[in-house]
């Protein structure tokens, strides 16, 4: 039987990493700012499985809210069309 | 008693009766073995499952009844009746099954997303935002017992949890590929980064004086005097930045129906926009639940203790202290009511202002006073009137004297 820690410990980490990897995968730039946001929760929850409360809250509550800005300036500085057409061909 | 035990007795009580049935019925075997040993190892988990149930009903019921308080109650301001809608016996003039027809209604419509829509993130938008507003559900306790966590930062867990919004919305609006709901996302993004910072500093008075992050310690040190005559300026501070926060009228840009159709959601439709509408509420009562446990005593009776003898034997003094919670909230919820009935929609450049050059200086002035009465009176924590009135009273005329030179205007 697996403990309930280790299961929600791969849980937490596995959703950090994929996470992250297509982060850096996404086409859309939009898309890589909604993973990275991904990858801070699954670390927030690893801090909580280590009873570092708070600062799992303060990785929510910093991270996630930074990760609205970036998304703002993401589609600020950016045109969809050229992403799309730059990101079609490779 | 706690709610973990009460539900927990009620769970091995049916889950018992079951298993003595089964038995009774001369049933045996390794499959019933099996079903006793998973559930032992499941049961904690089951538990918890229920726990978790019994807050979200709870939290979709005061959804439901704040629903039908503000259309009965911006009706009432409107000077007309609102809706009437009730079946013959049942709560009829009342409109007490709208809410229900209401929801069949965007039940059975149809689920349209643009055809040049992003369909994961324009679908997984009203999904982060119901998921991150239930979630905060979960670190409100409702009394000593009923709460389903009881977190050592359950305040500023809360918080976190509560600013998660906004990004959700920025999702929403820029995954539907419209102008408009583009221009509400953006619109979003710009309240929350100028009133998330002082809604967050309008709770450091609150913390400091209470010592803790934990909210039944924040409302066992309101024992005596609530919070709100003790910072009057961190509850005005509080309550606008809430307003922002939770996107309702005088500050509902993201939605601004004038100007932007329906803002953010203008693409949803059916369940969509059902959840959206959902969560809207559930951020009011989270809101104005965080509120009444900051600065009105949580669930402590606003009346002295007092007993009645009832007639039938057994002594009456006064409800549950949950139902005193529910009131207060509601109460609060009405305000918001009123102020929405009662004011006009701000621009956002007024918006941007406000956070961040009235309410901000007004959130560290607040701090301020509070450290320093606190190092150069500490021993008025005794006397709590005297205390009360030590804060609030110069608090109260620096505020008027700000009034007074003119930098409100």
């Amino acid at each position: 039987m697996i403990g309930w820690d280790l299961l929600f410990f791969i849980i937490f980490a596995a959703v950090a990493l994929i996470s992250a990897i297509l982060t850096l995968e996404a086409r859309e730039i939009v898309h890589s700012v909604i993973f990275l946001c991904s990858t801070f929760v699954g670390v927030a929850g690893l801090f909580f499985l280590l009873n570092a409360e708070f600062l799992g809250i303060v990785q929510i509550l910093i991270y996630v809210g930074a990760v609205t800005v970036l998304i703002a300036f993401a589609i600020i500085l950016t045109r969809r069309d050229i992403m799309q057409r730059e990101g079609g061909g490779a | 008693m706690d709610l973990y035990s009460a539900v927990s007795g009620l769970v091995n009580w049916v889950v018992g009766g079951l298993f003595g049935l089964v038995e009774g019925l001369g049933l045996r075997g390794p499959v019933v073995v099996f079903l006793r040993d998973l559930y032992g190892s499941l049961e904690h988990a089951i538990i918890t499952a229920v726990v978790a149930i019994l807050v979200l009903v709870v939290g979709l019921l005061m959804v439901v009844l704040m629903l039908w308080i503000e259309r009965k109650l911006i009706g009432r301001l409107a000077d007309r009746r609102a809706t009437m809608l009730g079946i013959r016996g049942i709560g009829r003039g009342t409109g007490a099954i709208q809410l229900f027809a209401d929801a069949i209604k965007l039940f059975v419509k149809e689920d349209l997303a643009p055809k040049k829509a992003d369909r994961h993130v324009f679908a997984a938008g009203p999904s982060i935002l119901v998921a991150s507003s239930v979630l905060v559900l979960v670190a409100i306790p409702m009394s000593e017992g009923f709460a389903a966590s009881d977190l050592d930062g359950g305040l500023i867990f809360a918080m976190a949890v509560f600013g998660f919004a906004p990004f959700a919305v920025f999702l929403s609006g820029w995954s539907a590929n419209n102008k408009y709901t583009l221009i509400g996302g953006m619109r979003s993004a710009t309240q929350m980064i100028s009133c998330e910072i002082p809604f967050l500093l309008s709770l450091v008075g609150v913390v400091i004086l209470a010592g803790s992050f934990r909210l039944v310690d924040i409302v066992h040190m309101q024992g005596e005097l609530w919070f709100i005559v003790l910072q009057p300026i961190a509850f005005v501070v509080y309550f606008i930045a809430m307003i922002s926060e939770i996107e309702r009228i005088p500050f509902d840009l993201p939605e601004a129906e004038a100007e932007l159709v329906e803002g953010w959601q203008t693409e949803y439709s059916g369940l969509k926009f059902a959840f959206a509408m959902m969560s809207g509420y559930i951020r009011g009562y989270v809101g104005c639940a965080l509120g009444v446990l900051l600065f009105f005593g949580g669930w402590s009776s606003p009346v002295p203790a007092y007993s009645v003898a009832l007639p039938w034997g057994g002594e009456f003094s006064g409800p549950v202290p949950e139902l005193w919670f529910l009131m207060k909230v509601l109460l609060l919820f009405m305000v918001l009511v009123w102020v929405r009935a009662a004011l006009g929609r701000v621009r956002v450049d007024q918006i941007v202002n406000l956070g961040w050059k009235r309410l901000l200086p007004l959130a560290l002035f607040n701090i301020a006073l509070t450290v320093a009465f606190l190092i150069f009176a500490p021993e008025l924590e005794s006397d709590t009137l005297a205390m009360g009135v030590a804060f609030s009273v110069p608090s109260l005329f620096l505020v008027a004297m700000f009034w007074k030179w003119g930098w409100f205007r």
